[in-house]
């Protein structure tokens, strides 16, 4: 019984060992079903997640060679793929829609591609209107369109710097053109028009402008500025309106402005140029407020601004490369009436030169070239190593590192260069550093590409950078070895070539025998060095300094090459320093500032602020350019308020420029000699009273009225020599009469001692009455005339007398906004 | 007598015996057999509702690019395939504010690599749908596919 049971165990068993293993396997199997499902979930949440995680932002739109010419920056933690540009002609009578497909278009985070768009075979006519779309291999799209400026009209102004002018004088006509397209539309081709003259009978001639004379591209947003120097000529009183508009813009889109001869005497004959307070022309208008060097009664040591010209010989410089990181400028508190500024354009005007690197790089710097105008090939480092153009490379000056200028050399006897000397560009002894951009446009074949060569013989001592033969690697080579062998090497793991896209390098040599090479974001150190006798000279005279040639090899470089520097003695020691290095650009955002204008209380506390913008300034050589002691630049940076701002009594204007990053640079402010020109200044809308000054009379003493005589004759001054007092809330104005010159008297049969050129006159003047009266104590002849009240006046000194040739002199000299005090 | 006692019994334990066996058997078998049918058919029925859902999950596509054209009135509608898989659009729906909407089996795109309504991994087609769009009006996009994947969006000519 006992066994039998067991069969029919054992059976049941099996059937429930069945049934088990099914249940199990069914299990299993969902399970494992539920599991891939999950995970195909988790992948498209992910790439979900991608999809949104893709970021990259359309930094600017440009036209080059007819196509277009579009930088993108990735924003993201992706890399970008751009499968597909579509083009929509959406001007023409039968709109057409065609897509490209882009090449090389993938961009690494935080990278940006500056040419996409150039391989396309699509060609741009400036007359269309074009939307532009690009799409990611993730599907992800940015919109934007792109035309002319003759759909909408745009925010045209335009200003003459000065407005009243003497005969004969030169105006300068700025004309801003900001985009404030609807459609947010990036304009192109915005080129004005021929300056069209208006009514008033003034002749004038265009002496140059304008000035640039197209912008290729404007961005939404942006404004683009054109100068004219136009010389107005006619009697006193006479005027000549302006009219500028666009080439092709909308219809009686345009802006006018009129410009006035005034009426100052003014000797045609006259060799002397007598200047007072650096002054040599007419009165500017009370909308310009000069940045001053002077700090006396401002809040906190902060500089003046205000309505006067600059001293001679005064001229001062901010340097950006200071603990300061913000430079403020105060009007004065004392107004006796109410100042009132309409809605309307402001103008920062800053002339300035950029510093030569970064803070925190090797010093000095011996070469440096950044090839940014028609053939340029000078030195920017300041010691004159100017390069030679060999074999007629190509130059544009949009196809270098950031839309700037270069050459681009074709490979075949194409190439830069500039003898050795012993000090600025020799390979150095022990340190040198050497960086640069390059762009490789073709693969490298069997021989190497050198990008920058020092020894022309092989055999000796060389320093040399390039794209390594079949590789693509870059590599910094070099030896103090007598049969130039025992070579340092450093070369990258990564090819660099046949890319499209701009590469930069930085090469240091460490020692004799050892370097590191820096190309992008990698870092590599040597892999060869020298052993024995290795500190011969790199190259002795009669080598050269090569830019894409090894003439010992007769190699070139096929490219683009930009922004050399090179250190002869300099050993950057981090590379903290070379991404300083690398994040800098020698382009038209080289400089990050922060521009803030307040409305404040007397001492300093904001009320309203007007304007607070980061604003970014463009590189500009101050090296190469010497004119106006390398302050030959300036830019304008326009902002529009739409509030009516009112200043009482203890209320200052304040402009405070904040250096927030970038390259350094020195502001050129108070200098006589940019005045008419432009010394930094900052222009606010119309106002009917001038803002306050710095310049304080008291009523209670003689008025002493300083010149200087800068030649090239010396002069006499006569006692028909006045100052004017021009009161501005009334008709009412006061006169001095010229009583003392130098500690001697004036009087019709006295004039004063020779001023010589160069020398400066001290002028006395007698109290200031209606009608001018030399009011001295029992002078009854001037019983009956009114002192001047006290208040804020235009003084000007009008200046009377003859050179030491004869000639007569007559000018009329606007000193600035006085304030009279009891 | 203990003999014919002892036969007797094992017979009816014999028979009993068999009957229980053939009675575990055959319902074990049945058990068995019914179970392992439901199974498959669970199985099966899992493995193509998963493999239906995670190819409509991986399917990946994009309304790319929609352009108006003015005469005759139709859109070109660009879908982009940016998945894995391939996909096979089936219907476009297209519908503005205005009480109408048009409902098109798509018959075939236009696109010079068209194949049928399939799309391949990583490429686009192109879709020809007369429609009387009119300018400034939002337009609302709606492409099917053939496992029932919906992408919308929306277009409008200025």
């Amino acid at each position: 019984m006992k066994s039998r049971r067991g069969i029919s165990s054992v059976v049941g068993t099996v059937f429930a060992i069945i049934a088990l293993g099914t249940t199990i396997g069914y299990i299993t199997y969902s399970m494992t079903t539920v599991d891939n499902y999950s995970q195909t979930v988790l992948t498209r949440i992910q790439q979900t997640l991608d999809v949104a995680k893709e970021k990259f932002s359309v930094d600017n739109v440009a036209i080059v060679n007819n196509k277009l010419h579009i930088n993108v920056t990735n924003t993201g933690s992706l890399p970008i793929n751009f499968t597909k540009v579509w083009v929509t002609n959406s001007s023409s009578l039968t709109t057409w829609v065609n897509s490209y497909v882009p090449v090389n278009a993938v961009i690494p985070p935080a990278a940006t591609i500056t040419n996409l768009g150039q391989s396309l075979p699509v060609y741009i006519n400036t007359a269309n209107q074009y939307h532009i779309k690009l799409v990611t291999s993730r599907g992800n799209t940015n919109e934007f369109n792109i035309g002319p400026a003759i759909t909408q009209p745009l925010d045209i102004k335009l200003y003459a710097f000065p407005k009243n002018l003497v005969s004969g004088f030169t105006t300068t006509l700025l004309m801003t053109v900001t985009n404030n397209m609807s459609n947010k539309m990036t304009l192109v081709n915005i080129t004005p028009a021929s300056l069209s003259p208006g009514d008033g009978i003034a002749s004038y001639t265009i002496v140059n402008g304008p000035v640039p004379t197209t912008y290729d591209t404007l961005p939404y947003g942006s404004t683009a500025t054109f100068t004219w120097d136009v010389s107005v000529t006619g009697d006193p009183g006479n005027y000549r309106t302006f009219t500028a508009s666009l080439q092709n813009g909308y219809l009686n889109n345009q802006a006018s402005v009129t410009v006035t001869v005034t009426a100052v005497p003014f000797s045609l004959q006259s060799n002397t140029v007598v200047s007072s307070m650096g002054l040599t022309s007419a009165s500017h208008a009370s909308s310009i407020l000069e940045l001053h060097k002077e700090t006396t009664d401002t809040p906190n040591g902060a500089y003046q601004m205000w309505n006067g010209s600059p001293e001679p010989n005064a001229a001062t410089t901010i340097d950006t490369n200071s603990a300061t990181r913000t430079w403020t400028w105060f009007t004065n508190n004392d107004t006796v009436s109410q100042v009132h500024i309409p809605p309307g354009t402001w103008n920062l005007l800053l002339r300035y030169a950029s510093a030569l690197a970064p803070n925190g790089l090797p010093t000095p710097v011996d070469l440096m070239y950044h090839f940014e105008n028609v053939g340029n090939t000078k030195d920017s480092s300041g010691f004159g190593e100017d390069l030679t153009a060999n074999g007629s490379p190509s130059f544009a000056i949009y196809t270098g590192v950031n839309n700037t200028g270069a050459f681009t050399l074709s490979g075949s006897g194409q190439y830069l260069n500039r003898a050795v000397d012993q000090t600025h560009n020799n390979g150095g002894t022990t340190s040198a550093s050497t960086a640069g951009w390059f762009k490789a446009t073709s693969a490298v074949g069997s021989s190497k590409q050198p990008i920058i060569r020092i020894g022309d013989s092989s055999g000796k001592p060389f320093y040399e950078i390039g794209l390594a033969a079949n590789t693509g690697k870059v590599y910094f080579s070099f030896t103090g070895s007598n049969n130039g062998g025992s070579v340092v090497t450093c070369q990258t793991n990564n090819r660099y070539d046949n890319d499209g896209k701009w590469h930069h390098f930085t090469a240091v040599k460490t020692s004799w025998a050892g370097c590191t090479l820096y190309v992008d974001q990698e870092t590599v150190s040597n892999i060869q060095t020298c052993s024995g006798n290795c500190n011969n000279a790199i190259a002795n005279n009669g080598n050269n300094f090569n830019i894409g040639k090894d003439p010992s090899t007769n190699t070139y470089f096929v490219g683009t090459i930009d922004d050399v520097i090179h250190w002869n003695s300099g050993q950057f020691t981090s590379a903290a320093q070379v991404s300083k290095l690398l994040a800098q650009c020698y382009c038209s955002t080289a400089h990050h500032m922060s521009v803030t204008v307040q409305e404040t209380d007397y001492t300093g506390n904001p009320i309203y602020t007007l304007n607070s913008s980061p604003v970014t300034f463009p590189y500009f050589d101050g090296v190469l350019d010497q004119s106006h002691q390398g302050y030959n630049y300036y830019t304008n940076y326009t902002f529009t308020t739409s509030n009516w701002y009112n200043f009482t009594n203890n209320q200052r204007l304040k402009l405070s420029i904040t250096d927030t990053s970038g390259m350094n640079m020195t502001i050129r402010i108070d200098d006589a000699n940019l005045y008419g020109l432009g010394t930094s200044f900052l222009q606010s809308p119309t106002v009917d009273n001038a803002l306050p000054g710095y310049l304080t009379y008291s009523k209670s003493t003689y008025p002493i009225f300083y010149f200087q005589e800068i030649g090239p004759a010396s002069s006499w001054v006569s006692f028909l020599t006045r100052l004017s007092f021009n009161d501005q809330q009334s008709t009412d104005s006061y006169g001095s009469l010229a009583t003392f010159a130098n500690g001697t008297a004036l009087n019709p049969y006295r004039d004063a001692l020779l001023v010589k050129a160069g020398q400066l006159g001290k002028l006395q003047f007698s109290y200031p009455t209606n009608p001018p009266c030399n009011v001295v104590p029992n002078n009854e002849g001037c019983a009956s005339v009114t002192s001047i009240p006290t208040g804020t006046y235009r003084l000007y000194a009008f200046l009377s007398g003859y050179d030491d040739l004869g000639n007569i002199f007559l000018r009329t000299i606007y000193v600035g906004n006085v304030k009279v005090t009891p | 007598m203990r003999l014919a006692r002892n036969r007797r019994r094992a017979l009816s334990t014999i028979v009993s015996t068999t009957i229980l066996l053939t009675a575990v058997v055959a319902i074990g078998t049945g058990v068995v057999a019914w179970s392992n049918t439901s199974l498959r058919t669970y199985e099966s029925n899992l493995s193509s509702s998963a493999s239906d859902k995670t190819n409509k999950i991986n399917e990946m596509l994009t309304i790319e690019n929609i352009v108006f054209i003015p005469s005759p009135l139709e859109l070109n509608i660009t879908v982009t395939n940016i998945g894995t898989l391939a996909v096979n659009v089936t219907q476009i729906q297209i519908s503005d504010p205005s009480p109408r909407m048009l409902v098109q089996t798509v018959s075939h795109c236009i696109s010079p690599n068209c194949s049928g309504n399939i799309i391949y991994p990583h490429s686009s087609q192109w879709f020809l749908i007369p429609y009387t769009w009119t300018s400034n009006t939002a337009t609302t996009i709606a492409v099917t596919t053939l496992r029932g994947t919906i992408i919308t969006t929306q277009g409008m000519h200025q």
